[in-house]
């Protein structure tokens, strides 16, 4: 649930619903009424108040755990080797074709190379002489104490930048914003923890005297327009919005090393984004059909 | 990086400063083709390390100044002026 706090939130939810729906994605928006059913620990009436909100009912979150065991298990069902404290150093490559990676414990030969480094994605094609438009800052989250049932969806606000879950075990899973400053350090800055608290208790004031069991921060690589990419042959790339999601870069550096980027870029596989909340096979979708209309109020 | 120093003001709060992303770019001009004007929007050095940077004190003086960081522990190495390039010695900030 996409919560809107002005009018020009709800006309871009609006728009948002309908691409979705587009797409053959079932989708629609939620009057303040409706988000109250819903959600009813919600405030309605905060400083930037809700009126309405993009809501896909049948989203939900998958336990990460179990998403990167899944992920794991699979690449090792399907023949990967999976070397672990393994780092990569640097690329072999000889007139101009990578050859393969040097590492930690030594040089593996390869004749393509995919680099899924997240945050880090920019260092490694570094070293094979790449410059990505990319930049690294951190992304802070929090894990509360656990509390009994109380919030049955994912609810995000882009407005007021924060968003929230209950996971299974009762703890509410907090987020907001990432550090508005390029880093690796992977430990947030204690003024962000305000910035996305603030929001929480005001949109939320139940929960303003929870305690927070844990907060961590990871690297993420940001596009300027946080949208995807991809270069020309012979190298191709891919990244994700949110939080380096898969970024796949096949590497074969070509004589000048970085050929003019294209933005945005046809074919460059949208489904990259299944990764994140709403997940959904596309090929379980009937895309001829007419999206249902949207309620007029 | 709980305090930053102004090159005007001094030490001050983080919280007082806005990023302004890296510094000593190389505008792109009016005679720039599509892949340098490319190059000059997006793509940046991205330094896991030491990297020079722009920062702009906006709930102080409202001036820009630039600043050497470690991006991988956030400590400021040293600050300085705009229109100065980097100044190679590490005073701890
Ligand atoms: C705080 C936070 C909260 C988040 N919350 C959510 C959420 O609630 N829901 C959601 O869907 N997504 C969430 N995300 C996003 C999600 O975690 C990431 O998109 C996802 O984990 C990225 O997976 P990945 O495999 O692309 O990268 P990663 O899991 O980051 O893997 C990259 C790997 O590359 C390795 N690496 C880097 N450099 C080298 C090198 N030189 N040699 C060898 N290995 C190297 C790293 O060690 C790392 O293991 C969150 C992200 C953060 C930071
Ligand atoms: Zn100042």
């Amino acid at each position: 649930m996409h919560l809107a706090h002005n009018e020009h939130d709800l006309h871009e939810i609006t728009r948002r619903c309908h691409a979705i729906r587009m797409n053959g994605i079932d989708s629609e928006l939620l009057t303040p009424q409706q988000i109250k059913q819903r959600v009813p620990m919600i405030n309605l009436n905060a400083r930037f108040p809700v009126l309405g909100a993009l809501y896909q009912g049948r989203a939900g979150t998958a336990r990460h755990d179990a998403v990167a065991w899944g992920y794991a298990r699979g690449a090792d069902a399907l023949g990967v080797d999976i070397i672990q404290n393994c780092e990569v150093l640097g690329f072999e490559i000889q007139n101009n074709e990578v050859k393969g990676v040097h590492t930690s414990q030594g040089l593996i030969r390869a004749d393509k190379v995919g680099c899924v480094a997240a945050g880090n994605s920019s260092v490694l094609a570094a070293q094979a002489g790449l410059k990505l438009p990319l930049e690294s800052a951190t992304l802070q989250a929090f894990v509360s104490e656990p509390l009994k049932p109380m919030l049955d969806s994912v609810v995000t606000s882009n407005t007021v930048h924060c968003y929230v879950s209950q996971s299974d075990k009762g703890e509410l899973v907090i987020g907001g914003s990432s550090d508005p400053y390029n880093s690796y350090s992977q430990r947030g800055g204690f003024d962000q923890i305000e910035h996305v608290v603030g929001p929480m208790a005001e949109l939320y004031p139940i929960i303003s005297r929870l305690k927070m069991m844990r907060q961590w921060g990871g690297t993420v690589d940001l596009a300027p327009d946080r949208s995807l990419f991809s270069g020309n042959p012979p190298w191709a790339i891919c990244t994700s919005t949110v939080a380096g999601a898969p970024a796949a870069l096949k590497l074969r550096p070509a004589p000048e090393t970085c050929s003019p980027i294209r933005w945005p870029t046809a074919g460059c596989t949208r489904s990259l984004n299944r990764s994140g909340w709403n997940v959904l096979p596309a090929a379980n979708l009937s895309t001829k059909a007419r999206p249902p209309a949207l309620p007029t109020n | 990086m709980l305090l930053i120093e102004c090159p005007w003001c001094g030490q001050c709060e983080q919280s007082e400063f806005q990023y302004g992303g890296e510094a000593h770019l190389n505008r792109a001009t009016a005679n720039s083709n599509d892949a340098e004007l490319s190059a000059f929007l997006f793509l940046r050095s991205n330094v896991r390390g030491d990297t020079a940077e722009r920062w702009f004190h906006a709930a102080g003086c409202r001036r820009w100044f630039n600043a050497r960081r470690n991006t991988v522990d956030d400590r400021f190495i040293c600050t300085y002026k705009p229109g100065h390039s980097a100044p190679q010695e590490t005073t701890d900030a």
